[in-house]
């Protein structure tokens, strides 16, 4: 199942505001009609690095990598190109690479937020939270009313678990947004559309969404939200018709295990299992690379094809490489399905000590606290859970009188 | 602490970096102050907490006008370059200082050298340009405009074009560009709303009374706390001959910062009023800048120099003020006020060649036209006084309610 619709929250491109402007490269040369200049490169760079966070493509991050590559060859040593550079790394997850391009540029202008901002995403992408939240509040404290330190804080505190909060930053950040940066906007408004999904607003949601619609209408995380709404009243055909354009617009693993799990919850069962199967056969050939679709593959051995085995050797490979709550939460799901229940238990304590709200990371932990006798986090977990739709959990839990749960 | 982010700090309660979480928030600035002040004590030598802290001292001094704060993180700058003549960001915030303090000279001299190293940093160039137009260096501020445009068109550079532009004297161009910087935005809003109210200024000097009120409101409701948009519709109901209304709007932005032109002008206004109480008020607070200016041996301030022109007080001193900023800031406005405090000097001669120098570029300023259209008259030029009279009338002929030909 898959559990984090809003993982790309913190994906590198906010900094990237100064650099686009009417929602057009900056630059009215293309790298194309005046190769020699750098600053077009730059421009063309942004622009597929923003693409890739609307669509989480990486061959936008890969044209990405070329421009930058350009540039840092008309202009070595360029700071814009540097930071445009650590964005491509984060984009493609090569963390460590990340980490210390970014520690560097941010020891030689520490007074950058855009600096401090690339920091944010790298650090809450491995999981170093506390680092995040402190380089978060540099933004915050250097450019006091920014945007770009309200989107960052607001990407947080929906991790930290408050999405009330997260809200309220989003919506300062799209207040202070031009009128004229249409894609910025809409991204914040599919931001606020998500939460208010979360938290059971449906038809708040779609409100906002068509918001974010009518200012980009081809966006495709805001389509991914269409249909999680679709989903929350049950159109689940209409649902899989979203997905199905989304994966037939980027044909990537991750939009196909998502239009898969669609279409089994549409009751198209052999469609699903086709899905499912080119699925399989796509994420297991990038499994090694360093961006890949080994997440959803965890839980498709897990919940899908039924081998545990399978699930528990890739978790134990991405825990090697990344300790966010995403990956800590999927390992615990390995471990539990592999009756390692203890492990599962250290797994997923760590994931929801961040604080996300996650219903799914609830489900799981409730089953993995009754397997390790555990009533007090049991009864804990079946408290969380009654606060979301009561269809999210649909495991056999141990049954529990209300009384029993407000207790 | 290195780098210990201030929202944890203080939703503990306590000077210590605890683990806390879902507190990020903005933090005052006097709360950041108080907290960089206290890690720095700690270690002295940290780079992060030093540029906090010069940054917090920047805010402060960009919210309050209090000059003490300029010193303070002029002295932290002073000790980072102690240790790393070429720390690049204490370098940048030395820039901001030297614009502050007027130190034109040694601004371009540094941007320059820092562009050696880092020819793509667009807010070099910008500081570069801007120490240019003060030494009136048109051509290299120009240069150094078009460069900043050419690496990023946002609103700082379409902000300083424009500028540029109006300067030297293309009025449609320069409202087109301080509109694209409008349009552009920008993450803090108060740089979004100074555009507006420099768009508003625009507006008003070239007669548009109506278009610069929208424009000046706009910038309040996005920053209500910017004075200069508050003083702007101050002049524009002087202009219209409301004066309580023009009161209200000056009172408003002399309360959050309490410039020497908004004391002239309230005195002006309270004056036409029948307050004279509160116009001496105002005079005394004149006075009393000026006394803090000569304790403090200031050598320049332009806006002084004008307004004891205006009203006709301590000459000589206004006259030492603006002679002394000459040759440290040769643009066309210091060269206006040389020439306004020549004339009321009685200094004809040189008030004209001043004032021929202020009008060189063509610059759409109604006050250069009446100041030169005054000077003009009473050097016995009836024929060029009348001629810079309708340009002033083509211009904006009410636009200070204390001067009408």
């Amino acid at each position: 199942m898959k559990t984090n619709v809003g993982r790309s929250i913190l994906a590198a491109a906010g900094f990237l505001a100064g650099l686009i402007f009417n929602g057009a490269p900056v630059f009215q040369l293309s790298a194309q009609t005046s190769p020699k200049a750098w600053q077009a490169y730059s421009g063309s760079a942004a622009e597929h690095i923003r693409m890739a966070r609307d669509t989480r493509d990486v061959a936008q991050y890969n044209q990405a990598e070329s421009d930058v590559q350009h540039l840092l060859q008309l202009s070595p040593g360029n700071y814009d190109g540097q930071k445009l550079q650590v964005a491509v790394l984060l984009g493609k997850h090569e963390f460590a690479n990340a980490l210390k391009l970014a520690t560097e540029l941010n020891r030689k202008v520490p007074d950058d937020i855009n600096g401090w901002s690339l920091l944010v995403d790298i650090n809450a992408a491995i999981g170093a939270y506390a680092e995040a939240e402190r380089d978060a509040q540099w933004i915050l404290d250097l450019r006091p009313g920014s945007v770009l330190g309200f989107e960052k804080a607001a990407g947080l505190r929906e991790l930290f678990g408050d999405a009330e909060g997260a809200i309220e930053f989003y919506q300062e950040a799209i207040r202070r947004t031009s009128q004229n940066d249409l894609v910025q906007r809409s991204w914040l408004l599919t931001q606020v559309a998500r939460l208010q999904l979360a938290s059971g607003n449906v038809k708040q949601a779609q409100l906002t969404l068509d918001q974010s619609l009518a200012l980009f209408p081809s966006s495709q995380l805001a389509a991914a939200v269409s249909a999680d709404i679709r989903i929350a009243e049950g159109k689940y055909a209409e649902a899989a018709a979203v997905r199905e354009r989304m994966y037939r617009g980027v044909a990537n693993p991750e939009n196909l295990y998502v239009w898969a799990e669609v279409l089994e919850k549409a009751g198209l069962n052999e469609q699903a299992a086709a899905a499912f199967k080119d699925f399989e056969t796509r994420a297991s050939a990038q499994m090694n690379a360093a961006y890949n679709a080994n997440q959803d593959l965890i839980y498709f051995y897990t919940d899908h094809k039924q081998d545990p085995a399978k699930a528990l050797k890739i978790a134990q490979r991405e825990e090697s490489l990344r300790q966010d709550e995403g990956t800590l939460a999927a390992a615990a799901w390995a471990f539990f399905q592999n009756g390692k229940y203890t492990e599962a238990r250290n797994r997923m304590d760590r994931a929801l000590s961040v604080g996300i709200k996650n219903p799914v990371y609830f489900c799981h932990a409730a089953q993995i606290a009754a397997k390790t006798n555990d009533q007090t986090a049991l009864a804990n977990y079946q408290k969380e859970l009654a606060s979301f739709s009561p269809n999210t959990c649909a495991a056999n839990l141990p049954i529990q009188t209300a009384k029993e749960v407000i207790k | 602490v290195r780098g210990a982010a201030l929202g944890i700090l203080f939703c503990a309660g306590l000077l210590l970096a605890q683990t806390a979480r879902k507190e990020l928030v903005p933090v005052a600035t006097d709360d950041r102050i108080k907290t960089y002040q206290h890690l720095l004590a700690s270690d002295p030598s940290d780079e992060h907490t030093q540029i906090g802290l010069i940054s917090a001292y920047l805010q402060k001094l960009r919210e309050s006008g209090d000059i003490t704060y300029l010193d303070r993180a002029s002295k932290l700058i002073d000790r980072m370059l102690e240790k790393d003549g070429g720390n690049f960001s204490a370098l940048r915030f030395q820039n901001e200082i030297d614009l502050q303090r007027h130190d034109f000279k040694a601004v371009a001299e540094r941007a320059q050298d820092m562009l050696k190293y880092a020819p793509s940093d667009q807010g070099t160039w910008g500081n570069l340009g801007d120490a240019a137009m003060e030494l009136g260096e048109y051509t290299q501020a120009e240069r150094a405009y078009m460069k900043m445009f050419s690496l990023r068109p946002n609103l700082a550079s379409y902000n300083r074009l424009a500028y540029y532009y109006f300067v030297t004297g293309d009025s449609t161009r320069a409202i087109q560009l301080m509109r694209d910087a409008v349009d552009a935005g920008d993450s803090v809003p108060e740089n979004t709303a100074w555009c507006l109210s420099e768009l508003g200024d625009m507006y008003f000097k070239t007669g548009r009374l109506d278009a610069a009120e929208d424009a000046y409101h706009s910038s309040l409701k996005l920053f209500p706390r910017l004075h200069r948009a508050s003083a702007g519709l101050g002049r524009i109901a002087a202009a219209r001959g409301s004066i309580d209304i023009a009161v209200r709007h000056y009172e408003r932005a002399q309360a959050i910062v309490p410039l020497v032109e908004y004391a002239g002008a309230l005195e002006d206004l309270y004056t036409a009023a029948g307050m004279p109480e509160k116009a001496r008020q105002q005079r005394d607070l004149v006075a009393a800048i000026e006394k803090i200016g000569k304790v403090t041996n200031e050598k320049t301030n332009r806006n002084l120099a004008l307004l004891l022109a205006d009203h006709v007080r301590d000459l000589s001193f206004a006259l030492n003020l603006i002679q002394t900023e000459i040759p440290i800031r040769g643009d066309v406005y210091t060269w206006d006020a040389l020439a306004w405090v020549l004339f009321k000097t009685g200094n004809l001669q040189e008030a004209k060649t001043a004032s021929a120098k202020a009008l060189k570029l063509g610059t759409p300023e109604p006050i250069f036209y009446y100041h030169a259209s005054k000077i003009a008259r009473a050097a016995g030029d009836p024929q060029a006084a009348q001629e810079y009279a309708n340009r002033l009338s083509a211009l904006n002929a009410k636009f200070d309610f204390g001067k009408q030909l």
